[in-house]
């Protein structure tokens, strides 16, 4: 499905080989899956909790997570990248989710969507040149792509995505699956 | 693909993936996750489709310093546990885990039971060198510590422990004055000495206390514990 350059299947298999030879207790092996992922997840923990200090925090204990369970990483179920970010945004909305007094939601992120794509080559752990989810997205009716993309990073509910949206809570349900099934009929595709 | 979101499986991956489930279907998804091969294949899937909404994060400069915090926190090893799953066998590792730690009670009364028969009254070349404590936690699970004064190591075996993936043990020695010091972070999946300094272990004795603390994964961040203490017990000899 994805037409991935050479660069990339390069750099995504030496992230195999650094994941697996951390898994197996190799600490220099796991300092260069930090140096090849740090900046990425970092963004991403920033864009979830919105806070820099509180990211770094995140992120230490998400590069903690990372080692301890590296061994468990399976390529032949995942690829490092979803797996590392995956990590990531679960730690950082776990922790957006313990704080006490939840920013006010905002569904609207729209603005802030910009192309961040970095330089060619300057990014070995560049997560995908394909847009087709962004293309996707964009086939999707009204407000459905910024509330899916609203539970995405904010790690809202169907219940907080309906309090916001001021609907019930069935309707935000229907409107949300029938989105996913749009979404992965069109990725699919 | 045939399957459509009216399938359960299917649509209860997407759900988990986008992250609108509340706590209570988070926990049971979470679960199916674990006991579930097709369910764990669909949530990989839809995993892989939304991985480049990541791309929406743009990359950033965090404190240089931050690697040499990380290094400095890291348990001695990983978990070098190469099954695919330790989520997916929790459930078999609970059952496992009640009756290895009913059995280590059980020997640790036994071999408190029989130590008076089977130590020699004090001989010269085999002094008495080994404590042992377990800590019996609260909710499930326990940790066997024995010292072993011939290398100055803490062994620490966890049963039943289960990792919660936000949380690390933390085991303390309690002075009778002053600050708890750290015998480092437990690793619940194998038996492992623990990093405590060398020195710190050979003043152990006889009647000291060890405490076990919930902290941030990688421990506390203070001098002592930041996280509530589990459960305390005392060394004895044996």
């Amino acid at each position: 499905m994805l037409q991935k350059t050479s660069t990339d299947d390069v750099s995504r298999a030496m992230l195999v080989r650094a994941l697996q030879s951390a898994g197996a207790g190799d600490r220099s092996a796991f300092e260069t899956v930090f140096r090849k992922t740090s900046t990425k997840l970092f963004g991403i923990c920033v864009r979830i909790l919105g806070d820099e200090a509180e990211a770094e925090d995140v992120l230490q204990e998400v590069y903690i997570s990372i080692w301890r369970e590296a061994a468990r990483f399976d390529a032949t179920r995942a690829s490092p990248i979803t797996w590392l970010a995956t990590m990531a945004r679960n730690r950082s909305i776990d922790r957006l989710r313990a704080r006490r007094v939840r920013p006010v939601v905002v569904l609207d992120e729209a603005t802030e969507v910009a192309d961040h794509r970095p330089d060619p080559g300057a990014a070995a752990e560049q997560l995908s040149e394909d847009r087709r989810l962004d293309f996707c997205l964009a086939e999707l009716p009204g407000q459905q792509a910024h509330l899916l993309r609203s539970a995405f990073w904010g790690g809202l509910s169907y219940r907080e995505l309906a309090d916001a949206a001021a609907v019930p809570l069935g309707t935000m349900k229907s409107g949300i699956r029938r989105s996913l099934l749009r979404l992965r009929e069109c990725m699919d595709r | 693909m045939t399957d459509t979101l009216h399938d359960p499986n299917e649509r209860l991956a997407a759900e988990y993936v986008l992250g609108v489930l509340d706590g209570a279907e988070r926990a049971d998804a979470e679960r199916q996750l674990a006991d579930d091969p097709a369910f764990a294949a669909a949530v990989d899937r839809w995993r892989e489709r939304l991985t480049p909404w990541f791309d929406d994060a743009a990359q950033r400069e965090h404190h240089p310093g931050l690697w040499d915090k990380i290094a400095a926190a890291l348990p001695p090893v990983s978990a070098n546990d190469n099954d695919a799953g330790l989520r997916r066998s929790m459930s078999l590792w609970r059952g496992y885990a009640a009756v290895m730690t009913a059995a280590t009670l059980a020997l640790a009364a036994l071999v408190t039971l029989r130590t008076p028969d089977v130590l020699p009254p004090t001989t010269v070349d085999a002094p008495a060198s080994m404590l042992v404590a377990t800590l019996a936690l609260p909710d499930a699970g326990a940790i066997s510590l024995t010292v072993d004064h011939r290398t100055n190591r803490v062994v620490a075996t966890a049963v039943g422990i289960t990792p919660d993936g936000i949380h690390s043990h933390e085991l303390w020695l309690v002075p009778a004055s002053g600050m708890p010091q750290s015998l480092g972070i437990l690793d619940p999946a194998a038996p492992h000495a623990m990093p405590a300094a060398a020195a710190l272990v050979a003043a152990l004795q006889s009647g000291a206390t060890v405490a076990v603390s919930a902290e941030p994964l990688g421990g506390s961040r203070r001098a002592g514990p930041s996280g509530p203490v589990l459960t305390t017990a005392q060394f004895r000899e044996i």
